[in-house]
């Protein structure tokens, strides 16, 4: 790197993901939007914008699956909690979603889990290819982060979505489930070894695995799982009475720090 | 009332109105009643240090600061993160928005508050420490044990992989009298200046220098990162408006300088509607 890059990238866009001749025709990696790709769902034009490939029906399907088996209109939820108050602030729509979709990209929940997941997936299925017993390399990650991403869940000791995606993807001809079924087996060996449950964040990165995502994609990808259980939240602070979701006493809060002392 | 879910805070403290239990009569930040004491007497640098230190600064620290924030408060219309604001400003989207789209580009690992986060953290752990610096600085993702959110950094953090030698700028902020006598760091950067770019190829950044800052102020990484940001709004706040008033003609439009690389070309007319549309 040095300043010849920034001379050669001066005053100029060279790409390969698309451009629009403004009243006539719009490419998106390398195909006519308007003609080509007129009759995509807007979920594989956005699949195949992050991959650059289409994805077969029962793919697709999967992947739609996926997201409407999140979208949770509880407003008790965090992300769905700042839409809530985002309503009942009287702020606008696209503001509200931008700040809950952002905050999904969390540590204990979303990004995080399901980017580190993926990973974890591909390498395990790398290792037991490889010939390693699945227990060994399992017992490793522990060992060296304490937590797999995907197993055990705050709030709660089991995940509802779980037996839905499974009987999906069981009912549903799914071409490739090597990750999926990798993910059952480190489910069984926490639940023996730890007492924890698996969550869906484990089944969605796995399932992305199989279908052929790698960590960063999957993380794209994944970006807005969560926004259908928004608007309602939003939706409905707004036409409740202004500023009144939730609204705190001022005994309402702990206060833990220093007495009253002078400025 | 007794198991409803209940916010802690060491920070901050409402006493109600006696007409209005939602109301605040009296706040206390740390302690320090915030209107009927501090209003007229802190100042702002004061108070956003008291609440990010959970104490009245010392004046030095302050000094730091003060020094600190103008030196970031705005790096002007070429800078990555500003110009995301402007682009947001020049549509006409609520000042939230251009916010929004400045900390989203300036969080980032180049030039961003992830990359003085590492900083902060490494300041922490190798204080001083020149060798232990450059073993880090030129492998700074040995320690990634597996993926994360933020992508591996391309470049040493805090160096400028498009430069060989720290801008003017940069030399002055670590001239500046007042600081570099004072602060240790400031003074270690200042004399290794020429070392660190030598040996790693490239120029020194600010936020190397401000990263040094938020050492001395005590501050943890986390708490740095997200004070830079904050810093950092002004300029954003400012270019945004003047994009919003320029107008988007006025506005770079780069959409002749785009050079696309795969175009499959004309693949069909556009749909003959000129019965309905004449």
């Amino acid at each position: 790197m040095s300043i010849a890059d920034l001379f050669s990238h001066e005053n100029k866009i060279v790409t390969e993901m698309g451009r629009s001749y403004l009243s006539q025709r719009v490419v998106y990696r390398g195909k006519d939007l308007h003609h080509d790709l007129k009759n995509l769902s807007w979920l594989e034009l956005f699949a195949y914008g992050i991959t650059g490939r289409q994805f077969s029906e029962s793919e697709v399907k999967l992947l739609n699956f996926i997201w409407v088996s999140t979208s949770y209109p509880d407003k008790s939820i965090w992300p769905n909690h700042i839409t809530a108050l985002a309503g009942t602030a009287r702020t606008t729509p696209p503001l509200a979603l931008a700040a809950g979709i952002a905050s999904c990209e969390a540590a204990i929940f979303g990004g995080k889990p399901f980017k580190v997941a993926i990973d974890f997936f591909k390498r395990a299925n790398s290792y037991v290819s490889d010939g390693g017993e699945l227990a060994d390399f399992v017992d490793a990650e522990l060992k060296q982060h304490k937590v797999i991403f995907g197993y055990g869940r705050p709030l709660a000791s089991t995940d509802e979505r779980v037996p839905h995606l499974i009987k999906f993807v069981k009912e549903n001809s799914i071409n490739s489930l090597e990750h999926f079924n990798l993910a059952i087996k480190v489910a069984i060996l926490l639940k023996a070894k730890k007492h924890i449950n698996m969550n869906v964040a484990a089944l969605y990165a796995a399932l992305g695995a199989d279908l052929g995502f790698d960590a960063e994609s999957f993380h794209m990808y994944m970006t807005l799982c969560f926004v259908a259980g928004m608007p309602p939240c939003y939706i409905e602070a707004k036409q409740d009475v202004e500023g009144a979701f939730l609204p705190v006493r001022c005994d309402r809060v702990e206060y833990t720090g220093e007495s009253q002392r002078p400025w | 009332m007794d198991n409803v879910p209940k916010f802690k805070t060491a920070i901050w403290r409402d006493e109600a109105s006696p007409d209005n239990e939602f109301l605040a009569q009296k706040s206390y930040c740390h302690g320090y009643d915030v209107y009927g004491e501090m209003l007229g007497q802190a100042s702002f640098s004061e108070y956003i240090l008291t609440l990010f230190l959970g104490h009245k600064p010392e004046p030095d620290q302050l000094y730091l600061f003060d020094c600190m924030a103008v030196a970031i408060a705005n790096s002007g219309p070429r800078d990555l993160a500003i110009r995301a604001a402007m682009n947001s400003g020049v549509g006409g989207a609520p000042a939230a928005a251009n916010l929004m789209s400045f900390l989203a580009v300036a969080s980032g690992n180049y030039q961003g508050s992830h990359e003085l986060q590492q900083l902060v953290s490494w300041f922490v752990r190798f204080d001083l420490d020149y060798d232990k610096w450059i073993i880090a600085l030129n492998a700074p993702n040995t320690e990634r044990s597996r993926e994360d959110i933020w992508e591996k950094f391309e470049h040493p953090p805090g160096f400028l992989p498009h430069a060989q030698q720290a801008s003017q700028n940069t030399h002055d902020f670590l001239a500046l009298r007042g600081l570099w006598n004072k602060y240790p760091a400031i003074s270690w950067l200042k004399q290794n200046l020429e070392n660190f770019e030598n040996t790693l190829g490239m120029a020194l950044g600010m936020n190397f220098v401000v990263a040094a800052c938020f050492y001395h102020l005590g501050f943890s990484p986390d708490k740095a990162e997200l004070c830079s940001l904050m810093l950092r709004l002004p300029g954003a706040a400012v270019h945004s408006l003047e994009a919003k008033q320029q107008g988007w003609k006025q506005f770079p439009f780069f959409g002749q300088q785009i050079e696309l690389r795969n175009d499959p070309g004309e693949v069909g007319p556009l749909p003959d509607v000129s019965e309905i549309l004449p």
